[in-house]
């Protein structure tokens, strides 16, 4: 056991640089095969992973050439196998079936000897080739297969995700709006209460269609912005009259020199209205909340901020900013963690990105960075 | 006096019978329509002072029914719309509406808008003089000195942020969009220069507002433009003659 230990040490630094040159294989690969692809996209066994095909296949014809100087013909063999075995992996069966065929033809055509001609002299590589093609097409079929299954287990647990946040913060408020109206027929004060909660009921609903709403069309079309050149202070002033806060107390911190910023300001307004309602949403009544921006090197950093809980134990920055997660599971807080998932996408659409973090001593703080183009020139005012 | 007729064009009952119960609790007379062709129906025959119309008609746009009513018509109109809609709004505002509220609303705000809008109305009517002197909150503007007030201190407002404030004015609380602002401080030449307002704006709200970060009367409405709201008017004022749009408008009511 004693031996293993640097062994095992040797065996990670060796995978660090291969992971790393593996990343780049694929992403080698598919620029020049004209795809732009990253490794976590879901792999495509249509046509369009020919060209990867190829290109890796010129790759590993490049290398081979490089390697003969040094190892044996039979030992280059394998780099091509190895080639077939990744392109099946990434690209589906198809471009794995093709990198084989013509990583085979490469192989015969530059090194199998008599070089430069399909003509072989040894009867023996008919048998490599066979051999690259049905490891080809086998190491494709399991990567679908393999493939296949994640999906539908990732497609699964997102339509459960969906259905239950959908029931539970849909029908919440709607349970409740139909309890309150009941007791309207109650006398006096209870009737005055149930009338206001009805309100804010209907509120929290029309919020959450709203989030879900505008989330799909994100989803479906893209984020498009209609960019103007916007005081930030009447953005923050519109989040600001469009939430309800309660009785939280709200501090603005703006400077009102702030140079005017390029954004869609309907959008925009609802990244700081779902941020403020948000922050009331898990603070106590009693909490306070503040709203801020400043201009710092080239960048507008924009926050609010509260002084409640804080985040979530357990849950980093960019889960929460994930669609169906929440601070508080199954509680009575409605929501269905739409909100800063909509935020993410509307900033990150803006060229910005959202962060969450801790406010100390205690609550959470949600910032967001948007890159500082130069404003418009306004016409200085000639003095009369 | 006599009850303030409305009119309210909408579709749906159901919106259509709390809206009217909302009014009827202010001591309005409220008169229905369904359907576009109602609403031309409604504004000839029963002349009512304001009309309350929500854009999506089953049997036609809105807007053009705004565009048609305001040939004939200078009562004041309120439009309903969906919230996502900013251009719908600005379409329906240049096409000569005085306002919107966004579904949903709140029956407060609701009635609100429409007693500012009764109130101007009745201002500017055809036999009411234009007051020259304007207060809001602790401002008061006199048009026809230039001279601005804010808690009884001589403001110094440049020629532009003047011409600015008059024009919100002279909207008497209605929403102007940006391409109306931008042609009646700085003309046709600056109608793609929406910036130009909010810079304005932001040096009036400081000047003028006492939390410019969050204002009470000089309102964004995002993406669309602005109002002014909480004007009152000092009736003893001397006359000023109304701008020339409703000078007009006023005399084909009147042909």
């Amino acid at each position: 056991m004693v031996e293993a230990a640097p062994n095992r040490a040797f065996l990670c630094v060796l995978y660090a640089p291969c992971s790393h040159a593996y990343r780049f294989f694929i992403q080698a690969t598919a620029t020049m095969g004209g795809m732009n692809a990253t490794l976590t996209q879901p792999p495509h066994s249509s046509l369009r992973g020919l060209l990867p095909a190829l290109a890796a296949c010129a790759l590993a014809t490049a290398a081979a050439g490089l390697l003969l100087k040094i190892f044996d013909l039979s030992n280059v063999v394998a780099l091509f196998l190895f080639t077939v075995v990744l392109v099946a992996l990434h690209w589906g069966r198809l471009a794995g079936a093709v990198a084989a065929l013509v990583g085979v033809l490469s192989f015969d055509f530059f090194f199998v000897p008599p070089v430069y001609s399909f003509h072989v002299s040894d009867v023996q590589y008919l048998f490599t080739f066979a051999l690259a093609v049905a490891v080809a097409l086998f190491t494709g079929r399991s990567a679908e297969q393999a493939r296949e299954a994640r999906l539908r287990v990732e497609g699964e647990r997102l339509r459960h995700a969906l259905l239950a946040a959908v029931s539970h913060d849909l029908k919440t408020p709607l349970t409740a709006i139909r309890g309150l109206a009941e007791m309207l027929e109650a006398p006096g004060q209870q009737r005055i209460d149930a009338a206001r909660a009805i309100r804010q009921q209907a509120d929290a609903l029309h919020r959450q269609v709203g989030n879900l709403l505008d989330l799909a069309r994100m989803q479906e079309q893209g984020v498009r912005l209609q960019l103007e050149w916007h005081a930030l202070s009447e953005v923050v002033a519109a989040a600001l009259a469009g939430v309800s806060l309660g009785e939280r107390q709200v501090r603005v911190e703006l400077d009102m020199s702030l140079p005017l910023v390029e954004l869609d300001g309907c959008l925009f307004e609802r990244v700081l209205s779902n941020l403020l309602d948000n922050a009331a949403k898990y603070t106590p009544h009693d909490a306070r909340i503040e709203i801020g921006a400043r201009a710092q090197a080239g960048t507008m950093v924009v926050y609010v901020q509260d002084n409640g809980p804080g985040l979530p134990v357990g849950i980093t920055s960019d889960a929460l900013l994930q669609p169906f997660t929440r601070g508080v599971r199954e509680s009575s807080i409605a929501g269905v963690g739409l909100g800063l998932a909509l935020c993410q996408r509307i900033v990150q659409a803006h060229g910005g990105e959202l962060r969450a973090s801790s406010n100390l001593p205690t609550g959470a703080r949600f910032e967001l960075r948007l890159p500082l183009r130069r404003a418009p020139v306004v016409e200085a005012e000639r003095n009369r | 006096m006599s009850r303030p007729r409305i009119l309210l064009v909408e579709d749906e009952p159901d919106i259509r019978r709390f809206i009217r119960l909302a009014l009827e609790r202010e001591e309005m007379a409220v008169f229905e329509a369904a359907t576009a062709w109602e609403a031309r129906i409604g504004v000839a025959t029963r002349q009512p002072q304001l009309v309350v119309l929500d854009l999506g008609l089953p049997d036609g746009d809105g807007k053009e029914v705004i565009r048609e009513v305001r040939g004939w018509s200078s009562a004041p109109v309120l439009v309903l719309s969906a919230r996502e809609h900013e251009q719908e709004k600005v379409a329906a505002l240049e096409a000569g509406a005085d306002d919107y509220l966004a579904k949903p609303f709140g029956v407060p705000e609701l009635i609100a808008r429409v007693r500012a809008h009764l109130r101007r109305a009745c201002l500017s009517g055809p036999h009411g003089a234009e007051p020259s002197i304007v207060h809001f909150g602790t401002v008061s503007v006199d048009l026809a000195t230039y001279e601005v007030e804010r808690d009884g201190m001589p403001v110094h407002l440049t020629p532009i942020e003047f011409r600015l404030l008059a024009a919100l004015i002279r909207g008497h609380g209605k929403v102007l969009t940006y391409r109306q602002l931008l042609l009646a401080v700085w003309g046709p030449g600056y109608v793609d220069r929406p910036h130009y307002v909010r810079v304005y704006m932001n040096n009036l709200r400081q000047k003028l507002e006492h939390d410019p970060a969050r204002p009470c009367h000089l309102i964004t409405e995002l993406q669309v433009g602005y109002r002014l709201a909480g004007i009152g008017r000092d009736d003893a004022a001397p006359v000023m003659p109304p701008p020339l749009l409703e000078r007009r408008l006023q005399a084909s009511h009147h042909a």
